[in-house]
C-alpha cells in the first residue's frame, strides 16, 4: 500500500467554547449526574463487579428455579440433578462475563468461565439422557416448555439491563447476558420438563439462551464497541 | 496540570465531582470538533457532548485506570453519534426536519475559506472513512488506537484512511 499521509493542508481548528458556554454545558451534566444524588440503579451499578456478580447470578439462578416451580417441578427431579448443577454454573460464569469491565484483558479465568457458559448447554447433552424418552415429540410439547424457558430467559434478560453501566466492549458482554439468561430457562425447562428428546431439548430448552445471545452480539455488533484487549499507546 | 489518569483516579475513586470537570474542561472542545467534522450540527454536537458524559459518568467503574482516556471518550463519543442518527433513520422524516435539512458540518467559527473548504471535502467522505479520518488527521490517534475506538482490524482502518486521503486530494487538489 502507498504511504497514508492526509492532503497538504492545515486541518481547520475550531475556536474554543467560551467559558459561559462551557459553564452552561456542564451544568447540564452536572445536574444529571455528579450534582445529583445516587438513585438505588447508580448504586447497584456502582458496587463492586464481584458484588454485582454475585447479585446477578443469585438472580440467573433464583428466576430459573422460580419457573421451574411456577410451571411444577418433574417427578423425577433428582435425575436431572447434575446437568441443572452444570448449567448453574454455566450461569454464574455467564453472569460473570457479562458484568466484567469492558477493555480489560481476558485472562485465563475468564475464558475458562466463558468455554464453560458457551459448551454448558452441549454438554448436558452428552450426559446420560434420563427420564421419559420419547421418539415422538410434537409441537405443542415444544411450545409449553419453549414458553417457560423464554419467559424467564427474558426476565433475566432484561434485568441485567439494570446492572449495564453502558461501556464500550459490549459486544462480549451481550454474550454473557444471553449465556446467562440462557442458564435460566434451560433450568426452568430442564427442571420441570421430564423428555428427553434431543431435538426437544435443543428446540424448547437450549433455543433461549442460544437465541438471546446471537441476538444481543449481533446488536451490539451494530454498534461498534471496540476497545479490545490490546494495549494502545497514549 | 493533572493529568486524565490522575483526574480519572480522583473522579472514580473518591468521587471527586472537581475532577470530572476538570476532564468535561480538557475534552470537551476536541470533542465537539469531532462531532462537528462527522456531520453534526453545532446544537447536535452539545447535545452528543452532553451525552457522552452522561455515558462516561455511567461507565467510569469499567475504566481501566492504566489505559489512556482519550480513545476510551472517543469511543463513547462515536458510539453515541452513531445511536443518534440511527434513531433518527428510524424516526419518520418529516419535510420540515431542520436536523435533515441544516448544512452538516460547517461550523461557523470555520476561520478561513481554506477551512471551509477542508470541511467541505470531509463531507463528501463515507461514514466511515470519515470517522478514520478525522481520528487521524485532526486527532492525531495512531492507526492502533483507531482501530480500538471505531471497533475494526488495523488494516480495515489504513484501507479507510487511504482511501479517504485519496478521495480528498481528489476533492481538494494541490494548495493554491
Amino acid at each position: 500500500m502507498t504511504s497514508i499521509a492526509p492532503p497538504p493542508y492545515d486541518p481547520p481548528r475550531d475556536a474554543p467554547l467560551d467559558e459561559a458556554a462551557r459553564a452552561a454545558l456542564f451544568a447540564g451534566i452536572a445536574a444529571l449526574t455528579v450534582a445529583r444524588p445516587a438513585s438505588p440503579l447508580d448504586r447497584l451499578r456502582d458496587l463492586p463487579t464481584a458484588a454485582r456478580v454475585a447479585i446477578s447470578a443469585t438472580l440467573v439462578l433464583a428466576v430459573g428455579l422460580a419457573g421451574a416451580f411456577a410451571t411444577g417441578l418433574r417427578p423425577d427431579v433428582s435425575a436431572v440433578a447434575a446437568p441443572s448443577a452444570f448449567v448453574a454454573l454455566a450461569g454464574v460464569a455467564a453472569s460473570a462475563l457479562a458484568l466484567r469491565p469492558a477493555g480489560r484483558p481476558l485472562s485465563a479465568p475468564w475464558r475458562v468461565g466463558l468455554a464453560l457458559a458457551a459448551l454448558a448447554p452441549l454438554g448436558t447433552l452428552l450426559l446420560p439422557p434420563e427420564g421419559v424418552v420419547l421418539t415422538e415429540v410434537h409441537g405443542a410439547l415444544h411450545m409449553a416448555c419453549g414458553a417457560s424457558a423464554w419467559t424467564v430467559a427474558a426476565v433475566v434478560a432484561a434485568a441485567f439491563a439494570a446492572f449495564d453501566r453502558g461501556a464500550p466492549g459490549r459486544a462480549w458482554r451481550a454474550l454473557g447476558v444471553g449465556g446467562a439468561a440462557g442458564a435460566a430457562g434451560f433450568l426452568t425447562a430442564t427442571l420441570h420438563c421430564p423428555v428427553a428428546n434431543l431435538t426437544h431439548v435443543i428446540l424448547a430448552h437450549t433455543s433461549a439462551g442460544l437465541v438471546t445471545a446471537g441476538v444481543l452480539a449481533a446488536l451490539s455488533h451494530r454498534a461498534p464497541l471496540g476497545h479490545s484487549a490490546s494495549g494502545s499507546s497514549s | 496540570m493533572d493529568d486524565d489518569r490522575d483526574l480519572m483516579r480522583r473522579y472514580v475513586e473518591d468521587d471527586d465531582a472537581r475532577a470530572f470537570e476538570a476532564l468535561f474542561a480538557r475534552h470537551a472542545d476536541p470533542l465537539l470538533g469531532v462531532f462537528r467534522r462527522v456531520g453534526c450540527d453545532d446544537a447536535l454536537a452539545r447535545d452528543l457532548l452532553q451525552q457522552t458524559f452522561l455515558h462516561l459518568h455511567r461507565a467510569r467503574h469499567d475504566f481501566d485506570l492504566s489505559r489512556p482516556l482519550r480513545p476510551w471518550l472517543l469511543t463513547i463519543a462515536l458510539n453515541v453519534r452513531r445511536e443518534h442518527f440511527r434513531r433518527r433513520a428510524r424516526r419518520p422524516e418529516t419535510a420540515l426536519d431542520p436536523d435533515r435539512h441544516r448544512e452538516p458540518s460547517v461550523s461557523p467559527d470555520a476561520s478561513s475559506a481554506t477551512d471551509r473548504l477542508v470541511r467541505r471535502a470531509l463531507d463528501t467522505l463515507p461514514d466511515a472513512q470519515r470517522e478514520v479520518i478525522v481520528l487521524h488527521w485532526f486527532e492525531g490517534l495512531s492507526f492502533a488506537e483507531i482501530a480500538e475506538v471505531v471497533g475494526a482490524t488495523r488494516s480495515a482502518v489504513k484501507v479507510r484512511a487511504h482511501r479517504g486521503y485519496q478521495q480528498l486530494r481528489a476533492v481538494l487538489g494541490p494548495p493554491s
